[in-house]
């Protein structure tokens, strides 16, 4: 059936971002439970309108862009401090301690600092584009990137 | 990606990727969703499903083909109609059709008045709530796409812009004055038109200092005994507030930001969930008391709020308002059972077209664009301060502003169409007086804007500076355009500074002057007094560049910016420069000042964190450094003189020791005294003795 080919086509298309795709998710939600089921509802969105895609060289960006809004959305239910779990990225892992430093030092950024450099690092977005995305201004997304990754430094004597 | 992303990145490769994401599984939930979605359709919508399949049994033998070549041209992928979304797409149409006639919208006004508005119909036009309906729908998804392109598209130009990201595109300011807020005896934010004022976070009226906290409450300080005499909560209605910025003045406290309501709607038979919105919402408190504000009105509007001006007693609220559908998750909530009855009910229909204080915006007031598909709404209101219950007046524009540019009299809406080759920067032109917003012309040209204040309209005639990357030239040239005020472009000068980007901007009456930057900086005058044939008549080659521009009396010119060595491009520190434009066909690097070793500085994002006044002679700024594994926080005031040049009147370290990066830090000054204010402390400085520091008060 032909819609088996579509499905095929999308597929092939996932393979190659769906673990940047969860790497960002986890990095920005840090709950491993809502980043997968997130990367789960992403999927079904953009399969949804996967017929719409009219460049298939822009699947990367724009699977990420419904990622980065739902994301979004899910980090402002995290208001209620509530729902967000006091788990840190490192709690899931055993291997390497440079590596663990590193989560634990993104763990503690703010949400939204956490947003923006996993748009940047996992999705590769250029600060303008982040900006569009989440509509802020650009300049003020370049700031708060390079004070991110500014604190992230000192956190770890880089 | 530095070495430093690349290991953040990679602090990620060993994480394990949970089973229930990967490719097999999700073959296998989208396959057995699809069945269901099929079999579902099949019963509700016979005619659908005919078509679909004809589609389908088409597209079938194009995927073959184009999944054999791996490559995917654009007509394959269109065919490759998923039933289920157009399935989707038909049952929403459906219902916009059935309710628009009980929603509280105001009636459709008739297609004969509309059609008064042709003035905007190159580019936009207005249509009837359904047509509008409509059309959001079918693009929603599209439009997620475009910014795909804005994605892909961008990439030729990302080097050139990663390279500038360190050297933030700029900011420049209180355009053609520069010169003096006359006999004001405190200081007030610094803006980008004289007379209309824009909010802040740090705020005086002279008596009191109000300061907008990161927690989000408004602490109001006495000035004299600098106590705190009030903190007013961000609760209102037991909704949360989170305010961007205010504005202080005639007893009246002005707050713009978003409010978050959250409340249980019903899904299905025994099913609720939370639905949280947001709306951008204008709050007014009478400050008749100073220790106890009154909430004397609210304003609330769709969309996330942008930003706002006061001109008088009427401010102009924009918001961003984009439609999303949430049905598209329940659409797929996992129970399907559930689905078929819940579906219908749960297509809200009436979040497609933005409201304001709860009324739907008229037909009449929505410019649909011809040449953007977009569900995204630039939404515009204005309020009477005296009357602050209520709008005078709304407008919305399909398709979010990148830029505003507003006068006493104008708006003006910059926005960036992105498209394979082309970059191209439409300008909306609104009229305005007391609360009433009249659309005007649109204008649309080659380039984009990359600095605020590279806009600028004098004598009803309009000025804009764009970099334009997208001509078949291999480098990004720069152009000039005169517009009248029917946006009919009068004069240009094109081709200019080609390879390089326009990093600041000001205009002084008939002269503009901007700065571009490759390894020196060129500062431009344009003689713009025939607006038929603007000229370039000056042009002074400099180390370094500007990135913020500033008047300083009637003959000078402020710029704030970086020093770079000529031959290599590296960043020295940070470079205060004073130009002499007494004449503008010869201007001069009077003074400059190297502050070695400083590598930020808020100012050059944020045009509201520096201080400039002429009268007083005081140029204020925080700047940040970091050595050996310590950042070091100081403000800064520095004073001009022809002979010395800039002579540091105070520098106040401010670091902690704790983990905090002080930002959104002003100065201020009320008659003899400067003032450092910070959501943790403000410091009092005595300007009339050496800049002493006389009190500090803790806010933590």
């Amino acid at each position: 059936m032909s819609t088996e080919k579509s499905i095929e086509f999308f597929i092939c298309q996932y393979e190659l971002v769906y673990k940047d795709l969860y790497r960002f998710a986890l990095y920005t939600l840090k709950n491993p439970h809502d980043a997968e089921d997130i990367v789960s509802e992403t999927v079904m969105d953009a399969y949804a309108g996967f017929s719409k895609l009219r460049n298939p060289s822009s699947f990367r960006a724009w699977i990420f862009r419904i990622l980065s809004n739902k994301c979004k959305q899910k980090l402002k239910e995290y208001i209620d401090k509530t729902s967000e779990l006091p788990e840190t990225l490192a709690d899931k892992s055993n291997d390497l301690t440079e590596d663990l430093q590193i989560r634990t030092a993104f763990s503690s950024l703010p949400k939204e600092e956490r947003l923006i450099l996993s748009m940047d690092i996992f999705a590769g977005y250029t600060s303008k584009e982040i900006g569009k995305i989440l509509n802020i201004n650009e300049n003020t997304i370049r700031s708060k990137k390079s004070r991110a990754l500014k604190k992230l430094k000192e956190q770890l004597n880089y | 990606m530095d070495k430093f992303k690349k290991d953040l990145k990679n602090s990620a490769e060993n994480i394990e990727i949970p089973d229930s994401i990967s490719p097999e599984k999700m073959r296998e939930k989208l396959n057995t969703r699809n069945l269901l979605e099929f079999s579902k359709n099949t019963e509700k919508n016979s005619f659908t499903r005919k078509k679909t399949m004809g589609i389908l049994t088409i597209a079938a033998s194009f995927i073959l083909i184009a999944a054999a070549a791996l490559y995917f041209n654009q007509q394959n992928i269109t065919t490759t109609v998923s039933n289920t979304m157009d399935a989707y797409d038909d049952t929403e149409i459906a219902t916009a059709s059935t309710s628009s006639s009980v929603s509280n919208e105001r009636s459709d006004t008739d297609l004969k008045k509309i059609a008064d508005f042709s003035k905007l119909s190159e580019f936009y036009y207005t249509t009837t709530y359904d047509d509008i309906k409509k059309k959001v729908k079918n693009v929603w998804s599209e439009s997620i796409i475009m910014s795909d392109e804005i994605a892909y598209n961008g990439n030729a130009k990302q080097a050139v812009e990663e390279s500038a990201e360190m050297a933030t595109e700029i900011s420049i300011d209180a355009a053609d004055t520069g010169a003096s807020r006359a006999t004001a005896s405190y200081s007030s934010t610094n803006l980008q038109v004289e007379g209309v004022d824009e909010g802040d976070i740090i705020k005086t009226d002279g008596k009191y200092f109000y300061i907008l906290t990161g927690t989000n409450q408004i602490r109001i300080i006495d000035v004299k005994t600098l106590k705190e005499i009030c903190t007013l909560s961000n609760e209102i209605d037991k909704n949360e507030v989170y305010y961007s910025e205010m504005y202080v003045e005639d007893n009246r406290l002005i707050l713009a930001g978003n409010i978050y309501n959250s409340s249980l709607k019903k899904q299905a038979e025994d099913t609720y969930y939370m639905d949280e919105s947001s709306q951008t919402i204008l709050a007014i408190y009478d400050l008749s008391n100073s220790k106890e504000p009154k909430l004397v009105g609210t304003i609330y509007q769709d969309g996330n709020y942008r930003t706002s001006r006061k001109i008088g007693d009427y401010v102009y609220l924009f918001s961003d308002y984009s439609y999303y559908p949430n049905t598209i998750q329940e659409h797929y909530a996992s129970d399907t059972k559930e689905r078929s009855s819940s579906e219908n009910d749960s297509i809200d229909d009436t979040k497609i077209i933005p409201t304001v204080n709860q009324t739907t915006i008229p037909a009449d007031s929505i410019y649909v664009s011809k040449e953007i598909s977009s569900c995204s709404y630039l939404v515009i209101s204005s309020v009477n301060l005296k009357d602050p219950s209520k709008t005078l007046d709304e407008k919305s524009l399909m398709q979010f502003g990148d830029d505003f540019h507003i006068t006493k009299e104008s708006i003006y809406v910059l926005q960036t169409a992105w498209s394979m080759n082309h970059t191209k920067t439409n300008i909306i032109r609104f009229s305005f007086q007391d609360g009433k917003i009249t659309p005007v012309d649109v204008a649309s040209l080659d380039g984009q804007l990359t600095d605020t204040f590279a806009v600028n309209e004098s004598n009803s005639s309009l000025r804009v500076l764009l970099t334009d990357w997208s001509s078949n030239a291999s480098v990004q040239t720069n152009s000039v355009y005169v517009l009248n005020d029917k946006m009919k472009v009068v004069g240009k000068l094109q081709n200019l500074a080609p390879g390089e980007t326009i990093y600041s901007a000001r205009f002084m009456g008939d002269i503009g002057y901007f700065v571009t930057y490759r390894n020196t900086d060129p500062l431009f005058s344009v003689d713009f007094s025939d607006p038929e044939k603007p000229q370039i008549i000056g042009e002074l080659k400099i180390t370094g560049f500007s990135e913020y521009l500033h008047f300083y009396g009637k003959d000078k010119l402020f710029g704030l910016g970086r020093e770079t060595d000529p031959n290599t491009g590296k960043f020295l520190g940070i470079k205060l420069s004073m130009f002499d434009i007494s004449d503008p066909k010869n201007v001069t690097e009077e003074k400059k000042l190297i502050l070695k070793g400083i590598d930020e500085c808020d100012a050059l994002d944020d045009y509201k964190a520096i201080l400039v006044d002429t009268e007083k002679n005081l140029i204020g700024f925080s700047v940040e450094d970091y050595k050996n594994n310590v950042y070091n926080y100081n403000y800064l005031i520095f004073s001009y003189n022809e002979k010395d040049g800039f002579v540091k009147k105070l520098d106040y370290d401010f670091t902690q020791a704790s983990y905090i990066y002080p930002n959104n830090i002003r100065g201020i000054y009320i008659n003899s005294l400067f003032y450092i204010v910070r959501e943790s402390e403000i410091v009092s400085f005595d300007m009339d003795n050496d800049f002493k520091k006389l009190k500090k008060l803790n806010l933590n």
